[in-house]
């Protein structure tokens, strides 16, 4: 550090200096440090930008299975998909479950991370049976959701005895209930998880500024939506893009394990679609097609959701 | 990824050959399998057997270690969906030169080689398994419904399904999620089509195009909606197939043999079986049943090529009369090679293999229908057996399914 002291005589003199770095010093750190990165760069470039490439040149390509010779489209896979109505249905029936599931879950999982961030009586416990869906695999959910919505299964069971059997239904393969039942269980199993991250994060809210509300005359109700909500408002905006990329991007292995897209294409999503065509029916242009559609999906869905939630204060 | 670098370290082995099957967990006959294998290799010491199970997926993972040239040397899978393209595309060997040198040829039924052959000559592989697909009546719920015979006609089957609902029976269980849905659909679509037009329709998915299709899914409609298959059927599955038969719960269902062996001896006992009810006008003269030569049967493969002498072993050992009737007494399977061996453990399996001329046959769709159309014509399944869903809509949900095919 720099310092001025008075020598005797009054002269004044610069105390020890320390040299600034010079340009040779500056320049070899940087290169150096350009070096190091290179592994990280040159990993970042195969393993992610690469595939993201692969993606836009397989959708240019005709390649009707993985041992089969490949051509190139050219936008003939574009025609193929858009004029395909499955294709509108799975668009269609992604709409429908990013519209209702993601919503359903931010707002539900807010309100239950409040209540579990009030600390309740037994609140520790709390948190462990939300995190619990989080612990069970995939695999095993779609069972449990098999067992009771399956034509033979606990809910038909159960209405048969209160005398509702008229109610009854093939939950997972009627048209009207099938993509329902699909949502149901992707809020089922993300809305503890959910709330245990904004239980999390609304922890760490100084207790003044809720105390301040009360004394105000707030209640929970308004503490929660009016006071925390605009604190913690990029951190919702951050679990709101991770469960809409989790529902874009992820519905298809729930689809797979319990509907196949059925009935028909009612249940058909656009990540399954791109499942369906790369490994069922071995037609990987239209898949890699319903890919990019995806990736601007997803990159729109982000940059809207950025800007919704862009803390604004 | 496990599995690549286990193939990678198994092909350069010339002493152990690998196998990438089916058989080997909980599908029919894989106990008597691996029960062989160790035969086999007590047979044929220094000779090691290594196997690779997969269920459905198996086309799926080959297919991935073919294109890393990592393949196993012999497949044992069904001639099904992607498999049919496999001769084209090199990922297996046109096994005729082989089937003739090893002196095979006359151990494979006819009709097998028929449906194993290909457009231009080529024997795709050794064909093994084979499947009888009958319709199983349980006598003993048929009797208790008041119904006096076998249903032979749509009509007689309407009728008994409105009599087993009268006594909280289910009438005709099915898969209606799933390929016993799809075989049992495509049998009741041939109702009014000669072989030649069910192999052209299945073919171009052209449904709406040819009268008969038109008539038999007419027919399909008529009966579902008269309440012939059991509730929520479009939701159940194979598995809920056989769970409603064997216990019970349901008096009818279309079973290949694979099925029929797992009736319990007691539902068994009161078995009787037949073919699908006719309507009136068909193509047919005798109710139908569905038979199939093209279940498992061992491919080559390139990699195969290199170890052709411990190949031919293996191919030649499981082709010997007694390890076939193994599987015909052990795991009641039906073969694709001539044998005399028939099955008393499974008596069901007996019977469907004794069918003969008492009934006819329709057309297993499975060699026709393009590889990309397959799965989405299982899921149009779904569609048509739902209640109300009208003959032009379930027309219009198989065509659908040929889309892109």
């Amino acid at each position: 550090m720099t310092m001025l002291s008075s020598a005797p005589g009054g002269a004044s003199v610069r105390g020890p200096v320390t040299p600034p770095p010079s340009a040779s010093v500056t320049k070899r750190r940087t290169q150096g440090g350009v070096i190091l990165a290179v592994p990280a760069l040159a990993w970042y470039l195969v393993f992610m930008v690469g595939p993201l490439v692969a993606i836009f040149v397989i959708a240019a390509l005709h390649w009707p299975g993985m041992l089969q010779p490949v051509s190139f489209a050219g936008t003939g896979n574009i025609s193929a998909v858009l004029d395909d109505p499955v294709f509108w249905d799975a668009v269609q029936n992604t709409a429908v479950q990013l519209v209702v599931a993601v919503p359903l879950m931010i707002v539900g999982a807010y309100m239950l991370g409040y209540y579990v961030a009030q600390k309740p009586p037994g609140h520790r416990v709390l948190r462990y049976l939300l995190f619990i869906p989080g612990l069970i695999s995939t695999p095993a959910k779609a069972m449990v959701f098999y067992a009771v919505l399956s034509p033979d299964g606990l809910l038909n069971g159960a209405l048969d005895k209160v005398g509702l059997g008229s109610m009854t239904d093939a939950w997972l393969a009627s048209p009207s209930t099938a993509l329902g039942s699909l949502i149901l269980l992707d809020v089922w199993s993300g809305i503890g998880f959910t709330a245990v991250l904004f239980a999390a994060r609304l922890g760490s809210v100084p207790d003044e500024i809720g105390e301040a509300a009360q004394l105000d005359g707030a209640g929970h109700w308004r503490a929660m939506w009016r006071i925390h909500f605009p604190v913690i408002r990029d951190f919702v905006g951050v679990v709101t893009m991770l469960q809409f990329l989790w529902t874009l991007f992820g519905s298809a292995q729930n689809v797979l394990l319990l509907t196949q897209g059925g009935p028909g294409s009612s249940s058909t999503t656009l990540s399954f679609l791109v499942y369906q065509k790369a490994f069922i029916a071995a037609d990987l242009g239209y898949s890699q097609t319903v890919g990019v559609v995806l990736f601007l999906v997803g990159l729109a869905g982000l940059l809207t959701i950025r800007r919704v939630f862009r803390q604004n204060y | 990824m496990s599995g690549c670098s286990t193939l990678a370290s198994a092909d350069s082995d010339p002493g152990t050959l690998v196998v990438h099957t089916q058989l080997g967990t909980t599908a029919p006959g894989s106990p008597t399998y691996t029960a062989a294998v160790k035969d086999f290799e007590k047979e044929n010491p220094g000779l090691r057997v290594k196997n690779l199970v997969n269920g459905d997926d198996l086309p799926q993972v080959y297919e991935t270690s073919r294109l890393a040239r990592k393949e196993p040397d012999v497949v044992m899978v069904n001639l099904y969906d992607k498999t049919l393209a496999w001769t084209d595309v090199g990922a297996t060997v046109d096994v005729k030169d082989y089937l003739d040198d090893w002196g095979l040829r006359d151990r494979v039924l006819p009709a097998a080689l028929t449906e194993w052959t290909d457009d231009e000559g080529r024997i795709r592989a050794f064909p093994y398994f084979a499947a009888n697909w009958p319709v199983a009546f349980n006598t003993h719920l048929l009797d208790r419904a008041g119904v006096g015979a076998i249903p032979t006609t749509g009509d007689q089957l309407i009728g008994a399904a409105r009599k087993l609902r009268a006594k909280g029976i289910a009438p005709v269980t099915v898969g209606g999620n799933d390929w016993t849905g799809q075989k049992l659909l495509a049998q009741i679509i041939q109702t009014f089509l000669t072989p030649e037009e069910a192999r052209q329709v299945y073919t171009t998915g052209d449904f709406s195009g040819s009268r008969g299709a038109r008539a038999g899914i007419d027919y399909f409609v008529t009966l579902r909606d008269a309440g012939v298959f059991a509730d929520k059927a479009q939701g159940l599955t194979s598995d809920s197939m056989t769970t409603q038969y064997n216990t019970e719960a349901a008096a009818i269902q279309s079973a290949m043999s694979s099925a029929l062996a797992k009736v319990p001896a007691k539902t068994a006992g009161h078995t009787e079986i037949g073919g699908w009810p006719l309507a009136p006008g068909a193509a047919h003269e005798k109710p139908t049943i569905l038979r199939s030569f093209t279940l498992i049967g061992f491919w080559i493969s390139p990699n195969g090529v290199r170890k052709l002498s411990s190949v031919e072993k293996f191919v030649r050992f499981m082709y010997r009369p007694d390890i076939v009737s193994r599987f015909i007494t052990e795991s009641g399977r039906d073969m694709a090679l001539v044998t005399d061996t028939v099955s008393k453990d499974f008596p069901l399996v007996a019977e469907a293999q004794q069918l003969g001329d008492r009934v006819g046959q329709a057309l297993l769709p499975d060699l026709y229908v393009p590889p990309t159309a397959t799965q989405p014509l299982i899921t149009a399944t779904s569609t048509a057996f739902t209640r109300g869903t009208s003959a032009a809509s379930v027309r219009s949900a198989l065509e659908s399914a040929y889309r892109t095919a």
